[in-house]
Formats: structure tokens, sequence, C-alpha cells
């Protein structure tokens, strides 16, 4: 009798332990149709010119290749992974002087193996393409750039192509989206008239303002910076997504040209208290509102399943420790699923110390994490890890 | 004691109040920086000038901290802490200087323990026994000159 016991409990333990040890126990069920299972990994080993800030990657796939483009910041430049392998198959700087000159690149857009935009920071002066040998191609130069001030000499603008902001080549247009660089706690800075996102005609060679601004109901209120920082992707249909890191739903803006806004925010259980500010805040404050906040840090679109996942992160305790903002790369990711009517169809917590909520990508396999939180067990300067995670309808 | 008098004594405690409180400031951070020194092994007395600068918390400034090892390549009695979770990144940026004196702080003891810097770079300028600091904008700090006094 005894032994049975034993055995059963044993037993019971073993299934309890094994069924954590599948890794898809990060995927919890819930009452949403859908979720994201770990089916595998990518280990991208890192050279000697090459760090683990995956910040700016871009994801490129055709018929015969899916790459992983990583703006390297430590040699102006870029390096090219095979997705596949996770092997480093080119690797080229970017000149600072003479043809293609791009001293301080910014970021980049992928359009194709013969053409890979290259941007320059703060500035659109001029765009620079170069090939996927690293070689330059030609130079787009606009004749009338918008400014960050109206009536600034300096044609300075603060126009962003990174993972979650990308620079989108559609229709003839390259498509930005612009973080401003005033004050983001003074409320007459947060008006409706700020547009954060413009285009470069490419036939005209000039840039035009869209009529896309802070979430209304955080205009005319200072926030903490980050809660007004965006990002953006399209999908298939031309729509383009708008997400702002502190708002809990994303706009939309269809071809035509409507705005519609959807809820893509987490659940109740996990939603916390964005108060606005009142003047500049002491840095401890700011800090405090970032750890015990959920912010939305990008929305990907995933085109071979047509769905949507916004990266997000769980509110946690401050901490005395927390010293500064990069604390938030500790906090725990998760994951906000959207169909293609932008319907909320899953929310995912990923396994804690584990995953950080930049260099998220989209690739054949599924959305690919890096395991880059800096309480990782396994972190190293020496690789980077993905898991790869499969949309499944639980 | 007339009011004009008392008014005056006031404005002296004032005064000495915010001198001793600003050298307190001083002595703390000499004690914290010295304290900083001595676990990554150096003697900090031996140098006129020690510049502590978040890596991490700009991943594009490293042209802008280049720049800035290049103004001050010459200065022997600067003495650079790059506080960074990567030896690697720390490795990369001070490659090409052989010639200045660099530090890494990887524990990132000077930003995370000690509180000798917030996100932007500072540097510690010594006045005979005391390191005073001096806080920049990392944006501005690529232009910065250390100026260096042979005795």
């Amino acid at each position: 009798m005894l032994n049975r016991a034993f055995t059963l409990t044993s037993l019971a333990l073993l299934t309890a332990i094994l069924s954590n040890c599948t890794g898809e126990s990060e995927s919890r069920k819930n009452d949403y149709s859908h979720t994201l299972v770990k089916r595998d990994s990518l280990k991208i080993d890192l050279d000697f010119r090459t760090t683990f800030e995956f910040q700016n990657i871009h994801y490129y796939e055709d018929d015969s290749v899916e790459l992983l483009a990583q703006v390297n910041l430590n040699i102006n430049g870029l390096n090219l992974y095979d997705v596949s392998s996770g092997n480093l198959v080119r690797q080229f700087e970017i000149p600072k002087v003479g043809p293609g000159a791009t001293p301080s690149v910014s970021g980049i857009s992928f359009v194709n193996l013969d053409s890979i935009l290259v941007y320059q920071k703060m500035s659109l002066a001029a765009v620079n393409i170069f090939n996927a040998k690293g070689d330059f191609v030609s130079r787009i130069r606009p004749t009338r750039v918008l400014r960050e001030r109206e009536n600034s000499k300096v044609p300075a603008i603060n126009h962003q192509s990174s993972t979650y902001t990308p620079a989108v080549l559609k229709d003839n247009r390259i498509y930005f989206s612009r973080w401003a660089l005033f004050n983001f706690s003074l409320a007459r800075n947060i008006s409706d008239q700020y547009p954060v996102e413009f285009y470069l005609d490419l036939e005209t060679l000039e840039t035009h303002k869209l009529p896309v601004y802070f979430p209304t109901w955080m205009q005319n209120s200072g926030w903490n910076m980050l809660y007004l920082l965006h990002g953006k992707t399209v999908d298939k249909r031309g729509n383009f997504v708008y997400s702002f890191q502190g708002d809990d739903s994303v706009t939309v803006m269809t071809p035509e040209g409507t705005q519609k806004r959807f809820y893509a925010g987490h659940s109740e259980s996990q939603q916390s208290n964005k108060e606005p500010y009142i003047g500049s805040e002491p840095i401890e404050q700011e800090i405090r509102d970032v750890m015990t906040n959920t912010l939305y840090w990008g929305i990907l679109y995933d085109k071979y399943r047509d769905v949507f996942y916004r990266i997000s992160d769980v509110p946690v305790k401050y901490l005395d420790r927390h010293r500064s903002l990069l604390d938030s790369y500790e906090k725990p990711v998760s994951v906000v699923i959207l169909n293609s009517n932008f319907k909320k169809i899953g929310e995912v917590n990923l396994t804690e110390d584990t995953y950080v909520f930049y260099g998220a990508f989209v690739g054949k396999k599924g959305l690919y994490i890096p395991r880059l939180n800096p309480k990782y067990y396994n972190f190293s300067e020496d690789h980077v890890t993905y898991s790869v995670y499969e949309l499944i309808d639980q | 004691m007339s009011g004009r008098t008392t008014n005056i004594m006031l404005l002296i405690v004032f005064l000495l109040s915010v001198f001793s409180c600003s050298g307190g400031d001083n002595d703390k951070n000499t004690t914290r920086l010295i304290e900083l020194g001595d676990e990554l092994g150096y003697d900090l007395y031996r140098f006129e000038s020690v510049a502590i600068i978040n890596v991490d918390a700009c991943p594009s400034c490293s042209g802008d901290l280049r720049r800035f090892f290049v103004k001050n390549e010459k200065n022997p009695s600067l003495l650079i802490i790059l506080s960074s979770q990567s030896v690697k990144k720390c490795e990369f940026l001070s490659r090409d200087f052989e010639h200045l004196n660099i530090l890494y702080d990887v524990d990132q003891k000077a930003f995370k323990h000690l509180k000798l810097l917030d996100m932007e770079p500072v540097v510690y300028i010594r006045e005979e026994k005391n390191f005073k600091r001096n806080d920049y904008r990392l944006s501005d700090f690529s232009e910065l000159w250390i100026e260096h006094y042979s005795y």
C-alpha cells in the first residue's frame, strides 16, 4: 500500500516536473484562443567586433534566404546573419567619408539584397543605398526635409529606423517615425499639433507630415518620456499600426486614411496606473513609474500567420537598487497577440529573468525573442540565443 | 540686536551651512571614489582628474566617446573609468587608445552601488585631497578637453 502511494506520488511529481521541463510551460493557457509555444532556438555567435546589443535588427526574407541584419554601432556598419544557421554571412562598415558616407548610422531599411537604405542619425540630408555585399550603390538626396523645430536653421530631425520603429518603403515613399526632442513632462508640448509620423516622397524628394498624433487621452498632459515614444508596423493590407509605449490601445490607419483605435493591452490583472506629470519629476520617480507600469515596447507583424505581436513587459516592484531606466531590461516580457482584425486573441507571459523586450523579430518559424535579460543564468558576451515561439490555436 | 544684524548673522549661518554641505558632498564623493579605486586596484590620488562614463546609457554614442578619447589622449593625469556590463564593448571602445589610462568597471559599482554617476558622464577634478564632481551631458562630452597642468 505504502509502495503504491509512493509510486503514485513519484509519478505525480515526475509529471509535474516534466510538464515544467518541456520548454512550453511559459505559454500559459488562458481565456484567449491563441498562445505561444517555444519550439526551437537559434544561437548566434558574436565575433570580437560585435556586442550583444541587438536593439536595432531587421529581418529580410526572399525565396533563397532568410537574413537578420544587425546595425553594429561598434563598427558603424552591418552584420548579416543567416537565420537558419545563425552564421555571420557578411559584415561591413559604412564609410564615414567618401562615397556613401554616413558618419553615424542610425538605422536601415532592408529592401532587398541590392538595396539596403542607410540612414544618418538626426539627418535626412542624404539616404545612402548599399547592397548586401557592402558596396555603395547610390544616394537619395531629399530637397526639402521636415525640421524638428519649424523655424530652425538646422535641418535636424530625430527620425527613427530601428526594429520597432522601422522606416517603411512603400508606394515610392519612405514612412518614418520621429521621436520628439522636447520635454515630455510639460503638458504644453503634448499637443494635438505635433505629428509623430512623416514620409519622404521619392518622386518629389520632399517630406510631408502625416496626421498621426499622441493619443488623445494623453494630450495636454505631461508624461514620462517612455510612455510617449512610439513604434509601428504595417500589414499586408497596407494598414499602419501605431503603438505608443504607454498606451493600452493601438491606432490603425487604413490605406484610405481612416484612423481607428483597438484595445491591445494587458489583461486586468496586469494593468497598471499611469499618472500624468505636473512639470519635471525627479529621476527616481521616472524610474519608479517605468518599473511599476507596463510598457508596450513595440509591435511586430507576422506576415506568415497574419497576426500581430505586441511586445510588452510586466510591472515589478520598485527597489532601491533600481538606479536608471536601463533597469527596465530586467522586467519580465509579455506578448499580446492580435488577429488580423486587431482583436486580442492571446496574452503570454514569458519566463522571468530570461528575455528582454528589445531585439525580437518574426521569421518563417515564428516569433524570435532573445535571451538577453541581464539576469539570465546563461548570459554571455559571446553569443545571443533566441527562443523561437510558434503561434498555436489552443 | 538690530534686525539687520540678525539678518546678516542668519545669512552667514546659511552660507556656512551651504559651504559645509557642499564640502560634505565632496568628502563623500572622495571617499566613494577612493573606494572604487581600491576595488579596481588603483590609487586614484595619482590622477588629477577621473572621468566616469556609463557606456550602457547610450549604445549609439561610441563615436562621441571616441572623440573625447582623441581630445584627451595626451593627458597622463586623466583616468577614464568605463562603467558597462560588457567587457567586450569597453575593450572595443578603448582598443586604439593605449596611451590613455582606462579602467573597466564591469560590475558597474560606480553607478549602481557607489552612486558616483547617473546616466550622463561625470568628471571628478582633484583639489588637493578632495575630488570635486562635475556633471556633463554626453552630447557635449565629445568636445570636452580636460586641462593638464605640468608642475
